[in-house]
Formats: structure tokens, sequence, C-alpha cells
């Protein structure tokens, strides 16, 4: 036994001499496509033509878009304006189609590292996953962070079916850069985890969409001013898929 | 006999694991990087249109020139070209970030690799495969790229920020494709052109924002093209 066991240690450091010094040759970058969705954006590429924002293509509705110069630990940054006429609601969603991409019900996570340029009674704010009519405010089914006119701090919201669980983060709003994620899980208990800059902000297990949902962000302005958010990363990952 | 027997079957699995041939290598780690920290990008060049916004699987930008997409070759799926056109003097870049901007500092650590290939090597052809914080400045005020100058037939390593050091490589230019790779580390930059170490830089060395780029130039009102083949990026030190 003392023999297999010395045998398998040397076994194991040679390969990882062997074949471990170059790491490009070992590990993939792709995911198990049966089972998952797995993507990210820098927003360091492509054009402002919905279609064509980001590296992954994402389409908008109103406002303007326009790439913003980086800035140090920020490469690219995608910015959604929503013009000066109010009521504007500007929206930046993954899926061009007016169909949306995955089930909110499958278990799966999404992050968002964003800015909210301003911090006032006139914007309202909608950051997370949404169904796709991208222009309705709100959304009717949705998993997001939410500052609406009147709020001073981020709600976290699970919306189904036009009614919602909304849950006062603590966390105040500010106009520097955020990062809002959830993680949806399915079993054995159906809850979403909100979290602000990676620590837990809410837990919620009630008003759990179903509906066909995608990645998304909102902005909107209440008075006749230029409102905007400003988009650095995101990732979402998937999963339980059977395909 | 029988333990010997579970030391050979246990070292054919963990070499055949190791070169990923008796494992799925797709369920072995997520494609995401840490984010946090780092950026990770590839390119291969298979989709998208010549417009700028479109080029490749990212979403280059692309200034002056033309831009097509050839035909694949055995081992290089996916190539774009770029062109100057017969106007002389036409700066003819292709950039990551098709903002005015730039967009990763340059002193942070980070490697890229382009392949590519200048389909031209005569004294009418510049060619700057790398980074630079201005694709249409010539050269750009600050960046880390290989430059064949009009009138080099070797490939030079250049570190520009305020002054430049220009490495002579040793390394022939040819009309092949090769491998332009360097390194940013925390006080020196070395490149490497299909694998080998030919430069170390450690002055002139960049932090200013700074965008991966391929700029050709031609000297005369000819054509000059190069084509691009793939592209990576890995990046750490971000704090976000």
């Amino acid at each position: 036994m003392k023999q297999l066991i010395l045998s398998a240690i040397f076994i194991v450091v040679l390969n990882a001499i062997a074949f471990g010094s170059e790491s490009e040759i070992q590990r993939s970058s792709l995911y198990p496509y049966k089972s998952q969705v797995i993507f990210k954006d820098e927003f360091l590429s492509g054009s402002t033509t919905s279609g064509a924002i980001g590296t992954l293509g994402w389409g908008f509705s109103n406002g303007t878009v326009s790439q913003l110069p980086s800035i140090t630990n920020r490469p690219g940054l995608l910015r959604r304006d929503t013009g000066a006429g109010a009521g504007t609601v500007t929206s930046l969603r993954l899926n061009i189609n007016t169909s949306a991409t995955f089930a909110a019900d499958m278990s799966h996570d999404v992050l968002w590292m964003v800015r909210a340029n301003q911090n006032d009674t006139d914007t309202a704010v909608r950051v997370g996953s949404a169904t796709p009519t991208f222009t309705t405010d709100p959304p009717t089914d949705g998993i997001y962070f939410e500052k609406l006119y009147a709020d001073t701090n981020w709600f976290c919201i699970t919306r189904s079916a036009s009614v919602e669980t909304r849950t006062d983060s603590g966390i105040a709003v500010s106009t520097n850069f955020i990062t809002l994620s959830y993680q949806r899980v399915v079993s054995p208990t159906s809850s979403v985890v909100f979290q602000i800059n990676g620590t837990t902000v809410c837990t919620h297990t009630a008003t759990m969409p179903t509906a066909l949902v995608s990645p998304w962000t909102h902005i909107v302005n209440q008075a006749a001013a230029s409102k905007t958010l400003d988009h650095d990363y995101i990732q979402f990952r998937i999963y339980g898929l059977t395909r | 006999m029988v333990k010997y027997a579970q030391i050979v079957v246990f070292c054919a699995w963990s070499m055949l694991a190791s070169i990923g041939l008796c494992s799925d290598p797709q369920v072995l780690e997520s494609p995401l990087y840490p984010y946090q920290s780092s950026i990770e990008l590839q390119d291969e060049f298979t989709s998208g249109t010549g417009v700028t916004g479109f080029v490749g699987n990212l979403g280059w930008g692309v200034g002056n020139g033309t831009t097509s997409i050839l035909t694949s070759e055995v081992n290089r799926p996916g190539i774009y070209r770029r062109d100057t056109s017969a106007v002389s003097g036409t700066i003819t870049t292709t950039n990551l970030y098709p903002h005015s901007s730039a967009n990763f500092a340059a002193n942070l650590p980070h490697r890229v690799v382009f392949i590519v290939r200048l389909n031209n090597n005569d004294a009418d052809t510049l060619l700057r495969v790398g980074i630079g914080n201005s694709t249409a400045g010539n050269p750009p005020g600050t960046g880390i790229y290989f430059e064949k100058a009009n009138a080099d037939t070797n490939w030079f390593c250049v570190t520009e920020s305020g002054g430049v050091t220009r490495t002579d490589s040793g390394v022939a230019v040819n009309t092949s494709f090769n491998t332009f790779e360097y390194r940013r580390l925390s006080a020196s930059v070395e490149f490497y052109l299909n694998g080998s170490r030919v430069c170390t830089n450690t002055t002139n060395l960049s932090s200013s924002l700074s965008n991966p780029f391929v700029q050709i130039i031609n000297n005369a009102a000819a054509s000059k093209t190069v084509d691009i083949d793939y592209f990576q990026l890995q990046l750490s030190g971000l704090t976000r």
C-alpha cells in the first residue's frame, strides 16, 4: 500500500512537471454545453448599433448608446443615456429579439458592474434580468436590483406576473461603480440571493418568476433631463439545461 | 502482482488525464476568469463583418484602408485582411476598442499574442503589432509592439513612453504567419517571436491606457496588406 501511494505521488508530480508546465494545453474555456450557458462581456469592443453592442452583441431600446473612454481598472465602458425627453424607458438587453433567452426558474446567476451617474429623485434604475417587453416599466417578470425615483437605497426585486417582493438592501445608492449580483437557486429551496459588492443583502423565496427573461438594465428619467447608466462588466451562468 | 498492476493502471490513468484524453475537459473548469482582477480575451476572427465594431468575434474597430474576410486555410480558421489601398501613407489600423480612447493601463501585468502575416516585405511597408495609446498616431505616443519600419529587414521590439527603446530581434521579416507575443512584467517587457524570446526591454515602459492594435502603413502608392489570424489578451492586476 505504501509503495502504491508513493508511486502515485511520484507520478502525479511527474505529470505536473511534464504536462502542467504549459497550462494552455490543459485548460478548456468551453462550458458543458448540454447543461449550461456561461457568458461574460467587458464591453471593450463592438459598436453602438443595436445587436452589435459589446462583445456579445447586445440590443437596446430608446435613448442613446456610447462607448466611453476607459479608466484605469475599468477597460471598456458602455453608456446608456435616456436623452432629455422625460419618461424615456431606456433599456439594454442581451437578446435583440422581442423574445428572452432563458427561463427564470432555472438555476442561474447574474453579475453586473454598473454606475448610475445620477442619484436623484428623477432617476429610476433596474439591473438584473427581465421579460422581453424591455420598455415596460416595470417589467412583468424579473429578478433585479431597483432604485425608484424616491429611493435612496438599492432594493431587491423578484417579480412574477406583475406581483413582486421588494426588499430594502440597506445599501445606499451612489454614483460609484457597484457590483450587483444575484443567484437564483432552484433546490433544495427555491430562492434568490442578492449581493452587492459581494455581500449578501437580501434573500427572497416569494414571487419567483418562471417566464423567459434576459440579462437587462433599465434607466428611466422622470424629468426632461438626461440620465445615464454606465456598464463595465457582466457575467451570467445558467445551469440545468437539458438539450 | 496485483499491487504493481494497480500502479500501472494508476500511472496510465494519471498520464492520460494530464493530457486530457481520459476526461472531459469541458467540465474541468469555468470559462469565466476572476473578473475583479483580470481579463482574458481571444479572437479567432471566424465571424463578424468588415465594418468597424463588427470585425472578428470580439467586434474590433478599423480605421482607414479596407477590410476583407479571407478564405480560411487549413490550420488557420478565420482570417481578416487589412489593406492600405493604393493611397500612399494610409495609416491602416485594427484596434480592439472602437472608441477613440484606449482601454487598459499598459503597466498592468499582461500578455498579448497576435498571429499575423505581413504580405509585403519591402521598403515601402511599415507594420506594428501590439498595443498603443493611439491607433492613428504614427508612431503612437506610447506603446509596446513589434515593428517593421520601412527600411527594416528584421523585426524590432519597441517600448515607447516619451522616448523609444527599439531592439533588434535578430529575426528576419518574412511573409509567413508569425506569432508575436509580449509579456509585460513589473519592470520589463519580454518579446517572443514564434515562441522564442527575442528581446527584453526595460526602459520606456508605458503606463498609459492602451489598445491592442495592428497597424500597417504604405510608403508608396501601392496596396500593402496584413492578415490577422488570432489574438489573445491576458490581463491581471485590476482592482474593481
